[in-house]
Order: C-alpha cells, then structure tokens, then sequence
C-alpha cells in the first residue's frame, strides 16, 4: 500500500479546518509577484531590450510568476510534520499502526496537496492571472499540470529525506530544509532561467535535481520545451522521483532500525 | 498448558538501550559534536511470563522500571537484545504491520487520533486502515456510545476534548476493530475520579463479554485491584512478582492498622513499643499504630488495650495496596 485514501481525506479536512491561515500565505506570494513584475519592467526599460536570452518582458514575468506559484502549491510540511513527530515521541504511534511510515507520510503530504489545489490554486492563479501573466493552450496547461504534480512528488522526497534523518540522528534537521531550498531556488532556476546563468552553474545544475521541481514545469508553460521535448523533460523528473524515493527508502529503514534499538 | 494457547510468550527477554549522554552547558555541546559519551541501559533484564486468552493483566511499578519498554516490544516497536518473544504466534517485531492487525493500542500520554477533525473522522481513519467490515463498524460505534458515553463526543474536534473526553475515544478508537489483545498503557493517567470509573467499568465489561486479552500499565492501584486478576511487578528492568491479586496482598499483607480515639487520659506513645508494633503516631487526639500479625495476636493485644485504657472509638483497618507496592519498591 503506497497511500492510505482514508488517511489523505482526513488531512484534507484537518487542512480545511485551518483554512484561513493560508490566506497569509496566499497573501504573501502576490506580494511577491509583485516584486518580480516591476523588477523585471525595470530591468526591460533600461536596456530598451525587446528579448533577453531568448525571454520577452511577458514570457520572463510569466516564468517568474509562475514559478512563486509552484512554490505555493508544491511545498509540502512532511520534514517539519517528522521532526515535530520525532520530538515529540509520536513516531511510536505511527509504528503501532498497520500501515507503513512512508504510507502515512505521503498520504498527508497528498491531503495537503489536494488543500492547496483546492484552496491556494484558484486564488492564486486569480491574482496571477490580475499581474498579466500568458495564458497557454490547453495540451500545454495539461502538461504543466502533470508536470508541477511531479514537482510536489519531489519536493515530498526531498522533505522526506530530510524528516527521515530525523529519525535516524534523533536531531532536529528542519534545519537542512532552509540550505536545501536555497540550493534548489539557484540550481532549479527559480529566481532567474538557468539560461541566464554561467555554463558551469548550469551543467552542475543538471547533475541535481532541482532543476526537474522549477525549471521543468517552468519552460513547459511559457512554451520553451514542448512536444517530445516537454515528455522528455517530465521523464526526467519521474526517474528523479524514483532516485529520491529510493534514498528516502533506505535512510527511514535504517531511522527505523535505530529507534527500534533505542526508543524514541 | 499448551504452549500455542497463550496470546503472548516472551522468554528470557533482555532489552538495552545505548544512550548518548547530553551534558549541559555550551562547551559540552560543542565538544559534543565530535565526541559524544555513550552509556548502556538494561531496561529489561532476562524476564519470562506468558499470557492466556481472556486475561486481565495489570503491569505496575515505579517509573523507568521498564513497563513502557515492555509494551513497545510487545506490539513490535521495539526489538528485543535478547530473547525470544511472540504474539499470536508470531515474532511482533519481523511481522509488525501484520501483527499492528491484531491488537489495539492506547498510548496514555499521546494520541492516536487526529488532532484537527472530528473524532467520528478519526473513527472513519480507522476503519479504513484495519478494513473494519461495515456491520461491525456499526455495532461497535452503538456498542461504546452506549458504555463509554461518548456518542456526544463523535462531531467534536479532539482538540476541543476534555483529557477524559479524549481518552474514552482513545480507548474506543483501541477496540473498534475488534482486536483479541490490547494494550493499554497508563490509559487513566491525569483523569479525574468519574472519568477513570467509567473507563473501568468499561474495559471489566468488554474484557468479561468478548474475552478480550488486555495488557494494563497503570500508577493508580486502584485501577489495578478493580480490574486485573493478575498482577506482574517490575522494578529495575526484573519481574519480582507475577500472580494474583489476592496472593499479593497475603504475600505482603501481614500487617494491620488500629486507629483509637481515647476518651479520658492521652497514653504516651512509648506506652505501646512492643516486639511487632511497627510504628506509633499522634494526630490531634487520634493514634495510629501499625502492628505485625507475625508477630502479635491482634485479639489478645486490642483486648490489652481496651482494658488498659477508656477507648472512645477504635478500628482496624487493613494496609492499601498502594502502600504494599511502596514498600515493595523501596525494598
């Protein structure tokens, strides 16, 4: 059993329950927008430029809109859900349930997963649409959805990593989250296309997997990869997913081998 | 008895833990870093006992004596260092999600259900999780609103519950998919005294009906003496005793209390040092003396007394067991 449906409703409705806290959130990545919209107005303006590398003033405020909101909706809680459940000794209960820790986890990270399609995504992609963001087609808004999909499947094994070496070091590692995201921001092409970068931030930024939770879902909706290209590219994340599932696998097994020894 | 009718068999079970030692101050911390101080604890030390179907077990002593380790090895939390345990038949530690199936748990100081949804959605969760069939989700919800009292409760988000509130749907989320064998550990912790009365009446009435194994560790040896048949003593990671009740309290019961009220002249306390009485203590106008029956004749010496004396009132009372298991962990 990968995911337990029961428990993916019930976090759906705990996240409902605080519904209005995520307004802020909401809140604070239109202020963000914002941001990007006049810094890149004014970047334009004062080189006269009509096309920087390739990107149009509309296209780059697009890649930069869009990319504060995959970070709203992607973002999962999982490393600081397994540190709070570390901390505190619940990780016992979860081991006295029949369902297995990964089961429990992704299941939560889905239930506020869907929350946030529910919830963040209509409101946020309003005040998107407000700031003057492309709209694409439809077979590339189909693709962008199945792709940002694999983007919150990554960020969960990324924060799953993180959570299970919690259990292994009994620590806190939420920590490790901020350095984490950091790298991802640079080496995902978060702020800026990866284009824009140097050679050598680009070809090491290929070599992790960041690129696959940003750039990725990023090109494909302002049309730089399409077609095969844009398949490709979401194969790319798939065979990351399973990289990252696979590590997470191996570090919560020994977690759970070192709890099993000492307790909580 | 055959050895495939007991729900649990451990044997020669020994459990320890290494423990990294946290120092205080910032210095330690630091050097901690790069070398950290390492102990061994033995929580359980070779301890052997079996459990048939049906019973009632009560698990008591003092705090770190190893009552907490014993249930995470129980339910497969933990593995033992040595020794060989099983449940149903099976090692709970190599077939845990399997054997998870099988029993109910209640952590007393955390909580199996949601924090944020409505209990009934807790309720729901599990159903899901242990496949509970339909007619038997029903029967059950009817069977606990009715004995628990708790079908008030169902629509209420935990966190609005009171502890008491919390811990009967704790109890009922432990029983809904009709487990042969549940563990509850310290369930009647911080409960107040109507709370803990209904949460017994209920686990000696489900106990009695379906025959439902189930492992206690509690404080509150009234818990004990209203519940369990069986008593296993722990102290120090070791068995020190393991049978009934009743045997318990002869093994350890025989010493007596007098309380007497005199009406005229007040004895001195040293009136009444003899070989068997125990201790001699004034309150107000009130003695209390505390004699052993291996040593006096109860009748022959209240009957000293009472002609001795002009005695006002007077009365014997047996030792609690709560006093019986202070001695026994001080020893």
């Amino acid at each position: 059993m990968l995911i337990s449906y029961a428990l993916i409703k019930s976090k759906l409705i705990s996240n409902f329950a605080y519904r209005w806290e995520s307004i802020g959130v909401i809140l604070a990545s239109a202020v963000e927008m914002l941001i990007v919209f006049y810094l890149w107005s004014a970047i334009f303006s004062w080189n006269n430029a009509t096309e920087i590398n390739g990107f149009t003033l509309t296209s780059i405020i697009t890649y930069s809109v869009v990319a504060i909101f995959i970070r709203l909706i992607c973002d999962t809680v999982i490393d600081g859900e397994m540190n709070y459940d570390v901390k505190t000794g619940d990780i016992i209960v979860m081991l006295s349930r029949p369902i297995s820790i990964r089961t429990h986890y992704l299941s939560s990270a889905i239930g506020y997963f869907i929350f946030n399609l529910l919830f963040k995504f209509p409101l946020a992609f309003v005040i998107a649409i407000l700031i003057g963001i492309i709209i694409p087609g439809l077979d590339t808004f189909l693709l962008f959805i199945l792709s940002i999909f694999n983007s919150f499947l990554l960020l969960f094994a990324i924060c799953f990593i993180i959570g299970s070496l919690a259990i292994l070091l009994n620590e806190e590692t939420w920590s490790l989250w901020f350095l984490i995201d950091a790298l991802s921001l640079l080496f995902g092409g978060f702020f800026i296309p990866l284009v824009f970068f140097p050679d050598w931030i680009q070809a090491i930024s290929y070599l992790l997997p960041f690129h696959a939770i940003y750039s990725t879902p990023l090109l494909i909706y302002v049309g730089k990869t399409s077609g095969i290209d844009a398949l490709l590219s979401i194969f790319v994340q798939i065979v990351w997913i399973i990289a990252l599932f696979i590590i997470g696998g191996f570090v919560v097994e020994k977690g759970l081998r070192r709890i099993e020894a000492q307790g909580g | 008895m055959m050895k495939n009718e007991s729900v649990i068999n451990v044997k020669n079970l020994t459990k320890e833990y290494v423990i990294e030692e946290k120092e205080s101050g910032l210095w330690s911390a630091v050097k901690s870093l790069f070398k950290r101080k390492k102990r061994k604890i033995v929580a359980l030390d070779n301890i052997s006992f079996s459990v048939n179907e049906g019973e009632f077990i009560g698990v008591i002593g003092p705090n770190g004596a190893g009552k907490s380790t014993l249930m995470k090895i129980l339910t497969g939390v933990l593995f033992p260092t040595k020794g060989h345990v099983s449940v149903n038949g099976k090692d709970p530690h190599k077939n845990r999600l399997e054997i998870a199936k099988e029993y109910g748990v209640v952590f007393g100081n955390k909580s199996n259900l949601l924090w944020d949804i409505a209990v009934i959605d807790s309720f729901e969760l599990s159903k899901s999780i242990y496949k509970i069939p339909d007619h038997v989700y029903e029967e059950n919800l009817k069977y606990f609103a009715k004995n628990l009292g708790i079908s008030k409760l169902l629509k209420q988000p935990v966190r609005k519950l009171s502890l008491g509130e919390r811990m009967k749907c704790e109890i009922a989320n432990a029983f809904l998919h009709n487990p042969k064998l549940v563990f509850l550990d310290e369930p009647t912790i911080g409960l107040d005294v109507l709370s803990k009365d209904s949460v017994r009446s209920f686990l000696r009435k489900i106990n009695k009906e379906r025959k439902t194994t189930i492992i206690l560790t509690t404080h509150d040896m009234k818990d004990i003496s209203e519940l369990c048949e069986r008593v296993i003593l722990i102290n120090e990671g070791r068995i020190i005793y393991d049978g009934t009740l009743s045997d318990l309290e002869r093994k350890f019961y025989s010493k007596r209390k007098i309380r007497i009220l005199f009406s005229a002249s007040y004895p001195k306390i040293e009136e009444f040092s003899a070989d068997g009485v125990l201790h001699v203590e004034k309150n107000g106008e009130e003695y209390l003396l505390v004699v052993e029956l291996k040593k006096i004749k109860l009748k022959e010496f209240v009957q000293k007394i009472l002609s001795k004396y002009k005695v006002a009132d007077f009365h014997v009372e047996g030792i609690e067991l709560a006093e019986i298991i202070k001695e026994i962990y001080r020893k």
